[in-house]
């Protein structure tokens, strides 16, 4: 099956005033069509960044492509050509992590997602002749229904709205042009913990009815296990680990994701701490990033990097060294 | 706040306000060591003379009580009578009010007209050479002495390019008089002649006044730009793929007029001030050149007055600057 998200051998750096950070190294990443994939990883692992690198928000001065390809649905999204230019708000579409400030404050919720619709959305494209603006105003209409909100919420203004409001709004606006991948950033990082499941399934469902695919990246493993089909590990740049939700918790092979894997608190155990620190970004170690922190760390470590292989169906590691199948995680 | 509450609550300030400026104006105008009185009643009058223009003006009185008689007449709407025009200081304010007015109101559409595109323009292609180009240029522009541009424009517009008057505020009678702004009476009157002779003798100082607040305006507009484009919202709507006319034209637009508005006041009270220069520059018929002969003069009634008039000007014009903002950011923030 052809991936609908595919990137590969991807690397770039950001200049800095202390010189050149290279902050995503070879990543490997694919969404296959209908298919939600989670990414996760520590704050400053380089998630966001590859998801501006897919929307093409890089910041221009310092954001350097070092190599490697993004496509979307065939179309390369790297060199800001028309058709990458055209499958974003169409077949190409985002869920924000601050639904508070994505959307602009002076106008109103429902000018921001018409002006969407009208120049975006597919089979809108004369929006502004009177049948198709009946369409438009339907379909919005159907899509606010679908993400439970009323319809009043049109003439508000955005600080008028509820934090949870907000994140429907930003999810029927990721849904409403009929994309085939939806980019979700920490969508739920700004709401509490009731609202955040509710906005994840919400998304799950929506995701799921329509056969839309999802990259969602998130720190939360927990949020991730709720509602993904297949999880990717990223650590300091780098992918460590691809494998299917199940994989995941009960069968992970890196030894990054085993800590990680512990470090979650869980009734009955207490949580374990990754021993050392997140390296300097301008600095990373050579070969396998996590091999000063590793417990498993050998020469090969710090003079090769791991490139990702298949160790069993449908899931992928980046470690010399892997955990065997069905280890218990012993590293403490 | 809803915008009844916000007019309500400003116009409770305006008393105490304008109190304060009277008290500061007239003591400040009470220790300049110039004695009016004398002035009044001549060089070559008696001490006996200047004696009694003491006591007919009140000079003679001790300073609060002069200030209470003063703010007494105030509160029943006579602002006394000029010792140079010998008139009523109310109808000579009325009657140079709306030049005043027409200037600034120019100046200030003037200023919009060049400052909002020119900003908008820097905003988008920062550190382009244009943007380095008018921010020497507005620098400068805010720096220049409005005195010496009138007069560099006057040399170069009437004097040596001969396409526009000196001086003065129109050519031959005005037109009749229904909104005492020239242009527009004679436009109601339908005088084409008139219209056209008055605009050319609004042109330069019209233009003087406008040049250091477009200026500021440039300023104000670029900095709002690219803090609107850096907004998240914007990086969301270009994630989404909205069409980049639309994003600057519409959003950022809106989000950059929002901070310049707030700038306004600020602005208008400039130009106010500037009008002064400008106005005596261009003998232009105003408050301004009013006032300055009034000041030289040492006319105390007639400073005091349009003090209290340019400072309720002032309080009007913000308060229409915060329902103006109030009409573009719904947040209420004003």
């Amino acid at each position: 099956m052809t991936a609908l998200l595919d990137i590969g051998e991807f690397s770039l750096s950001f200049r800095t005033a202390s010189g050149t950070a290279p902050v995503l190294e070879r990543i490997d990443l694919a969404v296959r069509p209908g298919e939600i994939v989670g990414l996760v990883g520590e704050s400053g692992c380089g998630k966001t960044t590859i998801i501006r690198s897919i929307l093409g928000t890089l910041p221009e001065r310092t954001a350097l492509i070092e190599g490697g390809h993004i496509r979307v649905d065939g179309v390369d999204m790297l060199g800001g050509g028309k058709a990458a230019q055209s499958m974003r708000g169409r077949g190409l579409t985002f869920v924000p992590q601050d639904p508070f400030a994505s959307f602009n404050p002076l106008f109103r919720v429902g000018t921001q997602i018409r002006d969407l619709l009208r120049w975006r959305a597919a089979g809108a494209k004369n929006a502004r002749s009177g049948s198709s603006r009946q369409i438009v105003e339907a379909a919005i209409s159907a899509m606010l229904d679908a993400v439970q909100l009323p319809q009043s919420i049109l003439a508000k203004y955005p600080h008028e709205l509820s934090g949870g409001q907000r994140q429907r709004v930003m999810i029927a606006m990721a849904m409403l042009p009929q994309p085939r991948l939806i980019i979700a950033d920490e969508p739920t990082t700004a709401l509490d913990v009731i609202l955040q499941a509710q906005i994840l399934s919400l998304l799950r469902r929506l995701a799921v009815e329509r056969g839309v695919s999802v990259l969602f990246a998130t720190h939360d493993l927990a949020a991730a296990w709720e509602i993904c089909d297949r999880i990717a590990v990223m650590y300091a740049g780098q992918i460590v680990e691809i494998g299917p939700r199940e994989a995941f918790f009960d069968a992970s092979r890196h030894p990054y994701t085993r800590m990680l894997l512990a470090s979650l608190p869980e009734p009955g155990r207490n949580s374990e701490v990754i021993p050392g620190g997140v390296p300097n970004p301008l600095k990373p170690p050579a070969g396998c990033r996590f091999n000063p922190r590793c417990p498993k760390v050998t020469a090969i470590c710090s003079e090769a990097r791991p490139t990702l292989a298949a160790i069993a169906s449908d899931h992928l590691v980046a470690c010399h060294h892997p955990w065997p199948a069905n280890a218990q995680a012993t590293h403490a | 706040m809803n915008w009844l509450s916000m007019v309500a609550n400003r116009l409770l300030w305006v008393i105490p306000t304008l109190f304060g400026l009277l008290a500061i104006v007239f003591v400040l105008s009470r220790v300049v060591p110039v004695d009016p009185a004398h002035l009044a009643a001549g060089e070559q009058a008696s001490a006996e003379q200047v004696q009694r223009m003491r006591e007919r003006f009140g000079f003679n009185k001790p300073l609060p009580v002069q200030f209470a008689s003063y703010l007494r007449d105030v509160a029943s709407g006579n602002l006394g009578t000029s010792m140079y025009t010998q008139r009523p200081i109310v109808d000579d304010l009325a009657s140079r009010l709306p030049a005043t007015l027409e200037l600034i109101f120019t100046a200030l559409l003037l200023a919009t007209l060049i400052g909002i595109p020119l900003g908008v323009l820097c905003g988008l292609r920062r550190h382009s050479w244009l943007d380095h180009l008018l921010r020497v240029i507005s620098v400068s522009g805010l720096a220049v002495a409005s005195f010496w541009l009138a007069m560099q424009l006057q040399l170069l517009f009437s004097m040596r390019l001969g396409w526009l008057p000196l001086a003065g505020r129109i050519e031959g009678f005005p037109p009749d008089t229904v909104t005492g702004f020239l242009l527009l009476d004679a436009l109601i009157g339908g005088e084409a002649e008139l219209f056209s002779s008055a605009a050319q003798h609004l042109a330069l100082p019209a233009l003087t006044l406008a040049l250091p607040a477009a200026a500021s305006v440039v300023r104000f507009m670029r900095n709002g730009v690219i803090g609107a484009i850096n907004s998240p919202s914007v990086t969301y709507q270009a994630a989404m793929g909205f069409p980049p006319w639309l994003i600057v034209w519409k959003y950022v637009l809106r989000l950059a007029l929002s901070t310049t508005v707030t700038q306004l006041g600020l602005i208008l009270g400039f130009l106010l001030a500037g009008a002064v220069v400008v106005e005596t520059v261009f003998d232009w018929p105003g408050l301004g050149g009013y006032a300055v002969r009034s000041i030289l003069q040492s006319d105390y009634n007639a400073v005091m007055g349009f003090t209290l008039c340019t400072g309720a000007l002032v309080l009007v014009i913000n308060l229409l600057v915060d329902l103006l903002q109030m009409a573009i950011d719904p947040r209420g923030s004003a």
